[in-house]
């Protein structure tokens, strides 16, 4: 995983059970949590493999969680914002993942 | 049902929130290994997500609060050993105890090395610390969310920097002193930038990241701008310590330098300081610094540098040198809005030149007035001078003008203040010259004369231009007005104008300056003109088509004046008595007659009354030589002088008519007749007359001959009257007829404003109707208040108004 | 709902005890019946299916509702209904009630009232738990909404006899008013400190019955049986407007005088063929934008807002005047006169006048205000809703969201819970929608006044502004859903 660069394009978000998802980094710092994570200047090991355990979320939240990522990027400018659906039965936990993430 | 089952919300797992209880002390210890490591900058193995998750962990358990306080304890701790103790170790004793050794060079080199090591560690110290706590800050980015609002705390980033503050700035160097690193970095800085006015050159980024610091740190955790330790500690000394500076600078200034020095170093003082507000301390100062410069250095000095006898102001303005009176304005503007010092030099100095321009145009002037009685000659010589120094009044005054237009432009930054300050001192002393009107109507005179020719559109108008300027000074302009139509009248009548147009021109850019009533006598007059012309024509029509005329028509050009428009009595110089119309010769009288006719039965009702004296003819004479031979010339005189010539038509050769016996058979004015026999029987040149006994004076008793040895080297001669028909400057029995003459018009005017505005209000008040006339008679002239009273009095008793109440003296209009 | 947050509730403590399975199932069902016929206790007791509430997916019944609009079908109903029931509907109630419960006991408490109010703690909480665990039943899907949330519960157990009394009496009015095709509904000095859930929501409904008596003689004696539908709360002492009053869309007048009210939800627009507000004497220190939109877009004629302790032009913080064309007015006597015309009134004489807007306030994602936007963050003026936001919009939506106790979010880590609590009172007030772009939130991230003088509506449209009058502009406070939904600079 050193052999990622820490200002690759690409950063790779892991769920606590072994999910991976790979976004662009841009995508990524959306959340303020991953942003700080990846900031260059403090050098810490997420910032300088791009790599980021999340040890506390499931595969299937972070799945969410990376598909509110893109849509809050591709809309960032619009004016007419299309909804984002999230399954009902999914808010409580993305409300506490995007608690945790700052976004 | 599974879709009733997908709708149910989930509850969140309790994996989220860390499911271990009580593992505080855990997570912290893991926590604070980590953040140390973070301060000495060994955090790239660490785990940003596992220490958030620590945090996190540990907040959610609703030990938050317990986590503030650990992390301050741990800044607390690693502010007051490791970083004081290197910091410390930077603080050399000459920084401790030096005091303002400047002037030692050996310990000044010494001091400003040791300074500049002391604030590159402090610098590194700072800089340090603020990316640790950056990186700390976030890894507790959670903790700040839930802690701070809820206990309304400080976030842990701003408790850091208090800390540092306190801790690192705020302790005392040394156990045994007071005295602390903030005090140590404070005269440090100071130092530096006292060696940097003096000339030194210091290192500024050094400076500039340590007061990055001090702007970075607040006195509260509440960081209001106004708090900055910048602002509080620094500044204060900072501006103190320039303020003597610059007393002292000040005073050293005016002692030993000349104005222009001062303003050279005051500003590059200005810029100087500027600089290092944006590249040393901080742009907060500016506005601070720029006010102790303002008031230290420049508002005290600056009365005393505009003033410096020989190199102050008078000298710049004398010298032209207006590079350095822009930088006098500049400073002066900048302390204050009226620039007192700076505008009172200049207009003294405008007032000295014009009041010396005024004694050059009438020095030589009392001459002939003093002496009135002595010769002709005498009198007339001075007239032409005179009339050349009017002119070069006038041309004095506008390359004086343009001198200061340019030191306006230039130097004053077409400044209003200046602007109104500078035309208000030309308007003073163009007004103290009594003869301003007609010395500037003579310069139109003679610029529309002869001035012109040869002159492009342009410069012509550039010409006019300037003269405007000047009657726009003017204060009574209707005494300019009187001026002007007279030497206009002889313009259009003589034929003197240049270009038509370019009195057209002058016409319409004096209604552009003063209005439309102030040229509408002067507009009617060239409508007479034209109508003239129409009717010559016309008149020649008649004739022609009449063809009942014997003999040799006369050809007669007319002009027909209506008499209210044109000044009348400067014309025809008439006193008092009661004029007897000329006797014309036969010839002329019939056509005269013959053209009363012919306009009346145009314009019935009218009156024409025939101005001999403003009139030319052409003669053709012949002269018979001793010789036999006969010599012709074509003579261009007055009328009156043709009315003189023509009696010795009659005369036979060698016979002579008196002066009484021609004044009997002509009723020409005395004045005018004399004049016209001075040119034709003294003037040099153009003698047709012999004199006896040949003098310059005419007297009642002298004889006249036909002089039939009259010599000209031109077939056509000119013979002009002396003295009358020139635009001259006037002497002063004729100026006081002018005054005189204005004096009743001004009381004219007076009384139709007053009756104006009575009729229109019905009752007023004296004071109301004071101002009101002032304010409607001020375009024209500056009315005398004494004189308006007096008319006042004048209209009441010829019952226009009346007296209506005493307290506050009231008047009712009488309809 | 707000007095709800200092006031946990007693079921919060014993909800971790996991002996849920005690209560017997019975009970459960009977309160649950119990509840939905509580709330709709104007209507038919007879088939509890064909009224369930709309927004319930049942299964059961999704092929009922199907082929007709459902309302139709209800109302038709329902008014034949009431003809036999006229005469003694509450015993009729009571009748029908004894017929399928079993233990009246629990019954008799409850009759007018909040049901969960009116239930001994314990029981509330572990129906909460039951609910979770048997929310797959059929019975679930006609939970009333709301029943966590409402109000005040311990107020309520002290009070029961008196309250019921009041409740009693509002819902016979109701009932009255529905039964006769009444239109105007008279709740006035009911001593009701809070409308009860679903007391209003049968008068969507609500049909005039034919006020022809003999045969026609010509066209003009049929009227409309459209209601004028006319709703007077005044001289109460509620302290919140129930969310389900706005659901009555065909509210032509609607009067809360006299009341406790601090605050009108934004949901009021919803109501838009109102015609006449009377909002006076109440706490309220500024009003819903919302109901600016009814003036200008609606059908709203008269606005009573005074006396109430309205903010007052003079001594807010004002950030922008606007002269009557929209151009920053140069002060704010200019903003503050209109101007003088001659002859007829102009247009803007009877518009609603823009006078002036107040700072902005941000909030971040959490609904904390901010001072200013932080220049350096990503996405913070982009019209994209937050995760969190995304999530609670889904929460209110979601029927289920009242499952999650109190006890539950109070479990859940940092600053959950409060938002969650913020997402039910949005909800129970009829939602929020942006007054920029429109979109339905929750947390409002941005908040500002705007001054309207809106005088010729206050007096009702009765006459123009007179030439040069001097305005009194009325506070509006207008929501928005993000950060770029904040005022335009150019207006």
């Amino acid at each position: 995983m050193d052999s990622t660069p820490g200002s690759s394009e690409y950063v790779t978000l892991v769920s606590g059970d072994g999910f991976e998802f790979i976004v662009p980094r841009s995508t990524a710092c959306v959340s303020g949590t991953i942003r700080r994570m990846l900031d260059p200047s403090s050098r810490f090991s997420e910032a300088v493999t791009g790599r980021c355990v999340l040890e506390n979320m499931s595969g299937l939240v972070l799945e969410k969680v990376c598909e509110y990522l893109c849509y809050n990027l591709k809309n960032k400018n619009q004016t007419n914002v299309p909804d984002m659906e999230i399954p009902p039965e999914l808010c409580l936990e993305l409300l506490m993942a995007a608690d945790y993430l700052d976004t | 049902m599974a879709m009733r089952a997908r709708q149910k919300i989930r509850a969140p797992r309790k994996g989220l929130a860390s499911s271990k209880g009580d593992d505080f002390e855990a997570n912290w210890q893991a926590l604070s290994g980590s953040l140390k490591r973070i301060h000495t900058k060994d955090a790239s193995d660490l785990s940003f997500e596992q220490l958030y998750r620590n945090a996190y962990n540990i907040i959610v358990t609703m030990r938050g609060h317990d986590l503030y306080e650990r992390v301050k304890q741990l800044e607390r701790e690693w502010l007051a050993t490791e970083v004081r103790s290197s910091v410390d170790a930077a603080i050399s004793p000459s920084l401790l105890f030096a005091q303002d050794a400047l002037d030692i060079q050996d310990q000044a080199n010494e001091r400003r090395a040791a300074g500049e090591r002391f604030l590159a560690v402090l610098r590194e110290t700072w800089e340090d610390h603020q990316l640790s706590m950056g990186m700390i800050t976030d890894v507790l980015m959670y903790m700040d969310r839930v802690v701070v609002a809820d206990h309304r705390k400080p976030s842990i980033y701003v408790a850091s920097m208090a800390l540092f503050r306190d801790i690192v700035l705020r302790s005392p160097v040394r156990p045994d002193t007071k005295t602390t690193v903030a005090d140590v970095l404070e005269s440090t800085v100071l130092f530096l930038v006292q060696l940097e006015r003096s000339g030194q050159i210091i290192e500024r980024p050094l400076i500039r990241h340590c007061i990055y610091m001090l702007e970075g740190l607040y006195e509260t955790i509440t960081e209001e701008e106004s708090s900055k330790l910048y602002l509080t500690s620094f500044e204060p000394a900072f501006l103190e310590a320039s303020k003597t500076f610059y007393q002292k600078e000040g005073q050293r200034l005016v002692e030993s330098a000349d104005a222009a020095t001062f303003c050279k170093v005051a500003m590059e003082r200005i810029t100087e300081e500027k600089e290092r507000c944006a590249s040393t301390l901080s742009t907060l100062s500016e506005p601070k610094i720029k006010e102790v410069l303002d008031n230290e250095l420049i508002k005290r000095n600056i009365a005393e540098v505009v003033n410096l006898e020989g190199t102050g102001v008078r000298n710049m303005l004398d010298q032209d040198r207006l590079d350095i009176l822009r930088s006098v304005y500049v400073l002066s503007s900048r302390v204050d809005n009226k620039k007192t010092p700076l505008t009172a030099v200049v207009q003294k100095c405008i007032v000295d030149m014009g009041q010396e321009i005024n004694t050059l145009a009438t020095a030589p002037a009392p001459a002939p007035e003093t002496t009135d009685k002595k010769a002709v000659k005498e009198k007339e010589k001075p007239m032409n001078q005179q009339t050349m120094s009017a002119i070069k009044w006038v041309d004095d005054i506008l390359a004086l003008k343009k001198k200061f237009d340019a030191i306006w432009v230039d130097s004053f930054m077409s400044d209003q203040v200046m602007q109104s300050a500078i035309t208000t001192s030309f308007s003073d002393f163009i007004n103290s010259n009594p003869r301003s009107s007609e010395h500037l109507s003579l310069f139109f005179d003679e610029n529309l004369k002869k001035g012109i020719k040869g002159k492009t559109d342009s410069e012509v108008d550039s010409l006019l231009d300037n003269g405007i300027t000047l009657l726009r000074y003017i204060k009574d302009k209707d005494l300019f007005e009187a001026y002007y139509k007279k030497h206009l009248s002889r313009r259009l009548l003589m034929k003197r104008s240049a270009s038509m147009d370019a009195e057209r021109q002058m016409i319409s850019k004096m209604k552009m300056e003063v209005g439309n009533q102030f040229t509408q006598r002067l507009e009617s007059m060239f409508k007479d003109m034209t109508i003239s012309e129409d009717l010559t024509s016309s008149y020649k029509d008649h004739i022609r088509k009449s063809a009942s005329h014997d003999g040799k028509p006369v050809d007669l050009e007319i002009n027909v004046l209506t008499s209210t428009m044109w000044p009348m009595e400067i014309m025809s110089n008439t006193r008092d008595e009661v004029q007897l119309s000329c006797v014309f010769p036969r010839e002329v009288e019939s056509v005269k007659q013959s053209f009363e006719q012919f306009y009346l039965s145009k314009h019935s009702g009218r009156k024409l009354s025939w101005q001999a004296s403003m009139g030319t003819a052409d003669i053709r004479a012949t002269f018979q030589r001793s010789n036999g031979k006969t010599a012709r010339h074509e003579l261009n005189v007055s009328t009156y002088a043709m009315v003189i010539l023509l009696l010795f038509n009659d005369v036979a050769p060698g016979e002579s008519l008196t002066f009484a016996e021609i004044q009997s058979r002509t009723r020409i004015p005395d004045h005018d007749l004399i004049r016209n026999l001075q040119s034709l029987a003294v003037a040099p040149k153009t003698r047709v007359l012999k004199k006896d006994p040949m003098s310059r004076e005419v007297k009642p008793t002298d004889r006249f001959f036909f002089n039939n040895d009259f010599q000209s080297p031109f077939t056509k001669v000119r013979i002009g009257v002396v003295s009358g028909s020139a635009n001259k400057v006037e002497n002063n029995d004729q100026r006081k007829e002018t005054e005189k003459k204005m004096n009743e018009e001004r009381g004219a005017s007076i009384e139709a404003a007053v009756v104006r505005i009575m009729k229109q209000r019905k009752t007023l008040v004296h004071s109301k109707l004071m101002s009101e006339v002032l304010g409607q008679l001020s375009s024209r002239f500056v009315p005398d208040v004494n004189m308006i009273k007096r008319r006042i009095e004048s209209l009441i008793d010829r019952e226009y108004l009346e007296r209506v109440g005493e307290d506050p003296p009231t008047y009712g209009y009488i309809a | 709902m707000d007095n709800e947050i200092p006031l946990p509730p007693p079921p919060r403590i014993r909800h971790r005890a996991p002996n849920t399975p005690t209560v017997p199932s019975s009970l459960h069902k009977t309160y649950h019946q119990l509840s939905r016929f509580d709330d709709r206790s104007s209507q038919p007791s007879s088939d509890p299916a064909l009224f369930s509430s709309d927004d319930i997916p049942a299964s059961g019944l999704e092929n009922y509702h199907a082929p007709a609009a459902s309302g139709c079908r209800k109302r038709r109903y329902r008014g034949t209904w009431w003809g036999e029931m006229v005469k003694d509907s509450k015993r009729k109630r009571v009748d029908f009630k004894d017929k399928r419960l079993v233990d009246s006991g629990v019954w008799m408490g409850s009759d007018d009232s909040g049901v969960d109010s009116l239930l001994p703690s314990e029981d509330a909480s572990i129906w909460g738990e039951e609910l979770l665990h048997h929310s797959t039943v059929g019975r679930a899907g006609e939970v009333a909404p709301g029943e966590i949330a409402a109000g005040a519960q311990q107020r309520v157990v002290f009070r029961k006899a008196e309250e019921s009394r009041e409740h009693q009496l509002a819902r016979a009015i109701v009932n009255d008013c529905l039964e006769k095709g009444q239109d105007s509904v008279d709740l006035s000095i009911g001593g009701l400190q809070q409308i009860p859930q679903g007391l209003l929501s049968p008068l969507q409904h609500l049909t005039k019955l034919p006020t022809v008596k003999e045969p026609p003689i010509s066209e003009d004696v049929y009227s409309s049986l459209r209601p004028f539908l006319r709703m007077f709360l005044a001289g109460n002492s509620l302290s919140d407007v129930p969310g389900d009053l706005f659901d009555l869309d065909a509210l032509r007048v609607l009067s809360l005088r006299n009341n406790r009210l601090t605050e009108i939800p934004p949901a009021i627009r919803k109501l838009t063929m109102l015609q006449e507000v009377n909002l006076a004497v109440n706490e309220l220190r500024f009003l819903p934008w919302e109901l600016l939109w009814l003036i200008k877009k609606g059908d709203l004629k008269h606005l009573t807002v005074r006396p109430n302790p309205l903010w007052r032009i003079d001594e807010a913080e004002i950030s922008h005047w606007f002269s009557l064309d929209g151009a920053p007015a140069s002060s704010p006597e200019e903003a503050l006169t209109l101007h003088n015309y001659e002859g007829p009134a102009p247009e803007e004489a009877w518009a609603p006048i823009h006078v002036a807007t107040g700072p902005v306030r941000l909030f971040n994602m959490e609904g904390v205000m901010v001072d200013a936007p932080p220049t350096s963050s990503t996405s913070q003026s982009s019209r994209v809703p937050s995760l969190r936001e995304v999530s609670l919009l889904a929460f209110t939506r979601s029927p289920f969201s009242d499952l999650i106790s109190d006890a539950d979010m109070a479990d859940c880590p940092g600053l959950v819970p409060s938002l969650l609590r913020q997402a039910r009172a949005v909800r129970n007030g009829g939602g929020r929608c942006c007054s920029v772009c429109h979109r339905s939130f929750v947390i409002a991230r941005a908040e500002w006044i705007e001054w309207w003088d809106c005088s010729v509506y206050e007096n009702g449209l009765k006459g123009p502004r007179s030439s040069g009058e001097k305005l009194r502009p009325l506070p509006f406070r207008r929501l928005g859903c993000s950060w770029a939904c904040v005022p335009d600079a150019s207006r």
